[in-house]
């Protein structure tokens, strides 16, 4: 999401908060209507809160709190500092500029090689790009009667080669955990 | 069209997009998480960012490459298609060409 994205959502968030907020003081008879609103139009849109039946004014409070927490979680992922490190990996650069492509596109190339292993039903993986190499983190769910060292030790080398022939760049580090799935649970997913 | 500053980025950046299209297992996309493409009246080419600074084009190629290509081969062809477009437009040297691959599918 772009920083215009996530400004504009920021400042709905904040607009959808300090109306719930004031719906719900109002509601509660904390504040008149003519304490909160900045101006008539507004002191017109609260004074109906106020004069709210019980039954109504509690199914009042309870949506105002509930927006109010949405709209605090929604502040709260978008103000968050995100630091999975650039989505961009440099393959290459030289004079001539630079070959970049999407983290995704590694994870992809790492996950399909992984549902094209024998044995292995699901993969998830990580790709971390460091000093000495990228650095491939996997999980598998392997099938329970395959045998866990040879499959393991397969697709180590299959990430390997599949990503430094693709990417071009050399893999330092190839993490496998497993776990083997429920018997009941036979299908293959990537 | 002697002089190469004469030829719009626009121009170049249609004439390289139909020049890296027709790369075999290679589709120009406008980008997976933004939009990249070069502007001009009215128009807009996706997928293909040129500018100009201080009479130096440069290039960002933004693709989607099947899995069998071996990324840096790719990216070597890219711009090879891109210099040799550049060049027949007369459009100047390149000083740089920036190549995004965006998603490895089959096309």
């Amino acid at each position: 999401m772009n920083l215009f994205n996530r400004l504009l959502i920021i400042l709905a968030s904040l607009i959808i908060l300090v109306s719930a907020a004031m719906v719900l003081l109002v509601t509660l008879g904390a504040f008149a209507p003519a304490d909160l609103a900045p101006s008539a139009w507004f002191q017109d849109r609260l004074t109906p809160y106020a004069h709210l039946d019980s039954t109504t004014s509690n199914w009042t409070v309870g949506i105002s709190i509930a927006v109010i927490v949405a709209s605090l979680l929604l502040l709260g992922l978008e103000l968050w500092p995100r630091s999975s490190g650039p989505r961009r990996l440099v393959i290459k650069q030289d004079g001539l500029g630079q070959v970049t492509m999407t983290r995704d596109s590694i994870r992809d190339i790492v996950n399909w090689e992984a549902s094209q292993t024998e044995g292995v039903m699901e993969a998830q993986s990580r790709v971390a790009d460091e000093s000495d190499g990228l650095r491939i983190f996997c999980r598998v769910t392997l099938d329970p009667e395959a045998d866990a060292p040879e499959v393991t030790q397969t697709l180590q080398e299959r990430i390997k080669n599949s990503v430094e022939h693709h990417v071009g760049r050399h893999v330092s580090h190839v993490a496998i955990d497993t776990q083997v799935a429920p018997l009941a649970n036979h299908r293959r997913v990537r | 069209m002697t002089k190469g500053v004469s030829v719009e980025p626009l121009a170049i950046a249609k004439a390289v997009r139909l020049a890296v299209a027709a790369i075999d297992g290679v589709v120009v996309t406008r980008g997976r998480f933004a939009f990249f493409g070069t502007y001009g009246p009215g128009e807009v080419v996706p997928g293909v960012v040129v500018s100009r600074e201080r009479n130096q084009l440069t290039l960002d190629v933004h693709v989607i490459a099947a899995p069998s290509w071996s990324l840096p081969e790719l990216a070597k062809e890219v711009r090879r298609v891109a210099r040799q477009v550049v060049e027949q437009l007369g459009a100047g040297p390149i000083s740089r060409c920036d190549v995004t691959i965006e998603d490895l599918q089959e096309t």
